[in-house]
């Protein structure tokens, strides 16, 4: 089973939030609109962090896009009570909507804040109706939802090439943010295959993990820039 | 009927408009609390002040509060008939009557936070042991039970004899005490079975009601959040939990002497003994908030200070340094004197560990929340009506449950106390006796 | 280790230790109240 990993490259992000635009359209985010926006109510799976550093003039910023960390030992499917958020065989952290019971606590305890709540009733725009993407469900109100790595796609992407009777590769597979990426800053691959490309990269000295002392060993990584 | 008959059955034959009012006042409350939450139902948690990163705020204060106040009973009753305090006897039906109703009110909390309420037999279906809240569910059924069965075991003589004496009242009661009384005789072997089945429950309840808070604290404890993540919460909590329970026993127990006219039996020596244990409460919560604040200020990791300086210094320092008033100083100031462990020192410093013991269960639930690792901005936490409703409409509810209760039941464990007083009576007897003989024996 | 992991993790094996405790606290207590209910029959003996 592979064990689906992605890399982010610091130095080639140019903070143009393309992926978070990508990652909406495909997974069907619902509109909050500006003021539930600022209530901290905005449903956003893939986030960039503006990290700004020091004083004016000596300021460094830099940009971190966040999705869900996918950890190998996620603290939020270790609380859940009723495994509606799960690791599953090729260690994506999904969650089961029809399951869920909003409780929350997952949400409290992911270091990474990356969990989002459906507090109201999800909304569309009539413009946006349309434009549904059918491969991913809409969530009902009061449950958690995040980031899945597109796992839609990756049923898809198997059923593709078992019709097409060839075996199923690792390329064949990659999220809507990876696949939009402006500036290529982000790769995605299997970490069990140690010619892979995110293999070779996490060997890279630049590369390293967000709050890597917690030890919830996040399956998306980073490279440092310089 | 005895004298003691006569005073606590009076409320329970004669019903003034003062009852009625009183509950139409809380039930107007509490149907404004469910008026909110069926808000909350059909638009969503949106209705609160919640967002993300603060997913917790005041349904989950409210729910540690609670379980919280739940421990009066456990103390009062469990550790004191342990020990064979005499004095316990009067107030021991009232802080079990407390225990179960926040218990009850408590347990409510947690469906009011939840996104899905429709969906909490999934715990049961679905749950997996590894989460802490599956512990929550197992303590607080265990201890529920334990405590309902806690309250009406007492309650069985009691029963008895208003099956028996109670003959001016409603049919419907008539039966309900017939069938509560179980075919009591109060026969030697009856009694011995009662005294054992309550002296194994005491026992058993205590370790109870301490797994209780202490699985309660772990929810926060378990996870990683900056001040959350600390090993002196289990203690913390259940001291934390006694401390408010007897608190609230205390402003129970006052009313009541008033309005049932319980001055008897609820008198100064009860006040002064509970008074002191309220008092090294009251120090030994301060000696664990000082050694947690400690241990993070001397530590001073980053995370953890974003949270400890928000507390004390930043938005939320009028919850902390009322709280560290009302548990800590006030407490201390009033309760180390003799005067101030009156019935009117300690309901005055009651109220003020109530608001304050809330206060703690705030500062632990949402600092840790609006100031998380990785985030574009700290988040500032503003409960909305629904939320400020629903809590007053659970207040209300705790209220309700119990102003009822002791229309129906009678406010003392009678048998008990006359025990007492047997007891005493006895021990005086001998007292002058052996003076006497002493007496004697010196002329001769 | 794992098996310990395995208990802990499984669903639904949880809500069964919760179901238990509950039932199992009910239980008991009835037999303790039933328990004290016989007494009055004892003394006629
Ligand atoms: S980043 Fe958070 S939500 Fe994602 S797996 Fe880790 S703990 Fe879970
Ligand atoms: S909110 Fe849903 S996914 Fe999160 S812990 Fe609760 S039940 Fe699990």
């Amino acid at each position: 089973m592979p064990r689906w990993t992605m890399a982010i490259d610091l130095d080639k992000c140019l903070g143009c939030q393309a992926c978070t635009l990508a990652c909406r359209m495909e997974n069907n985010t619902p509109i909050a609109g500006p003021e539930q926006a600022n209530l901290g109510r905005a449903i956003l799976w893939n986030e960039v962090i503006p990290q700004v550093e020091g004083e004016y003039p000596n300021v460094t910023a830099r940009y971190i896009p966040r999705p869900c960390m996918h950890c190998e030992d996620s603290l939020c499917t270790k609380v859940c009570p009723v495994k509606a958020t799960y690791m599953n065989e090729e260690g994506i952290v999904l969650v089961d909507y029809d399951r869920c019971i909003g409780c929350r606590f997952c949400t409290v305890a992911c270091p990474y804040t990356t969990r989002y709540f459906n507090w109201h009733e999800p909304y569309y725009p009539e413009s946006l109706k349309a434009h549904l993407n059918p491969d991913v469900p809409l969530r009902p109100k009061g449950v958690v939802e995040k980031c899945t790595f597109c796992v839609h796609r990756l049923h898809k992407a198997r059923a593709k090439a078992e019709a097409e009777g060839r075996v199923f590769q690792a390329s064949d597979y990659v999220p809507a943010c990876v696949q939009t990426c402006t500036g290529r800053a982000r790769y995605f691959g299997d970490l069990d295959d140690p010619t892979s490309l995110v293999s070779q990269l996490l060997k890279s000295p630049r590369a390293f993990h967000l709050l890597d002392e917690l030890g919830t060993h996040p399956k998306v990584f980073y490279l440092r820039e310089g | 009927m005895s004298p003691i008959e006569q005073v606590v059955f009076a409320p329970l034959r004669k019903t003034g408009v003062r009852f009625y009012l009183l509950c139409a006042i809380l039930g107007v409350l509490v149907l404004w609390g469910v008026y909110a939450y069926y808000l909350q139902i059909t638009e969503g948690l949106g209705v609160t002040g919640l967002g993300r990163p603060i997913y917790w705020g005041i349904y989950l204060t409210n729910f540690v509060f609670f379980i919280g106040i739940s421990h009066a009973g456990t103390l009062i009753s469990a550790i004191l008939r342990v020990t064979q305090a005499n004095w316990r006897r009067p107030i021991t039906r009232i802080a079990e009557a407390v225990t179960v109703f926040a218990l009850t009110v408590g347990g409510l909390q947690i469906l009011i936070d939840m996104g899905r309420p429709e969906r909490v037999l999934n715990v049961i279906l679905y749950g997996r042991y590894q989460s802490p809240f599956l512990w929550d569910f197992t303590c607080i059924s265990i201890y529920l039970m334990s405590s309902v069965t806690y309250l009406y075991l007492p309650m069985i003589p009691d029963f008895a004899r208003m099956r028996d004496k109670l003959t001016d009242i409603a049919p419907w009661r008539k039966w309900l005490y017939t069938v509560a009384a179980l075919g009591w005789k109060g026969t030697h072997e009856q009694h011995r079975r009662l005294e054992k089945a309550i002296a194994i429950l005491a026992i058993a309840i205590i370790p109870i009601a301490v797994s209780v808070h202490t699985v309660v604290s772990w929810i926060f404890g378990m996870t990683l959040q900056p001040m959350w993540h600390s090993t002196i919460f289990g203690p913390y909590f259940v001291v934390g939990a006694i401390f408010s329970g007897i608190a609230t026993l205390f402003i129970a127990m006052a009313i009541m002497q008033k309005i049932l006219h319980l001055e008897p039996w609820l008198t100064d020596k009860q006040f002064n003994y509970l008074g002191l244990l309220f008092l090294v409460m009251s120090v030994l919560w301060s000696y664990f908030t000082f050694s947690e604040y400690m241990t993070t200020f001397y530590g001073a990791l980053v995370d953890e200070m974003h949270v400890a300086n928000a507390k004390i210094f930043g938005e939320f320092n009028w919850a902390f340094w009322t709280m560290v008033l009302c548990n800590g100083i006030i407490p201390f100031v009033v309760l180390i004197r003799r005067s101030g462990r009156t019935v009117l020192g300690t309901v005055i410093v009651s109220i003020f560990v109530d608001i304050g013991m809330w206060l703690e269960r705030f500062t632990i639930v949402a600092p840790s929340l609006t100031r998380p690792r990785l985030a574009l901005e700290w988040a500032i936490y503003q409960p909305t009506w629904v939320e400020a409703s629903i809590t007053i409409g659970s207040m209300a509810l705790f209220a309700l449950l119990f102003v009822v209760f002791f229309k129906l039941f009678p406010s003392l464990a009678i048998w008990e106390v006359e025990e007492g007083e047997e007891i005493e009576e006895r021990g005086r007897l001998i007292k002058k006796l052996s003076t006497q003989d002493l007496r004697a024996m010196e002329k001769a | 280790m794992d098996t310990l992991y395995w208990l802990i993790n499984t669903q639904t094996l949880g809500g069964m230790v919760v179901l238990a405790a509950f039932c199992g606290a009910l239980v008991t207590y009835i037999f303790m109240v039933r328990w004290i209910a016989q007494g009055a029959q004892e003394d006629h003996k």
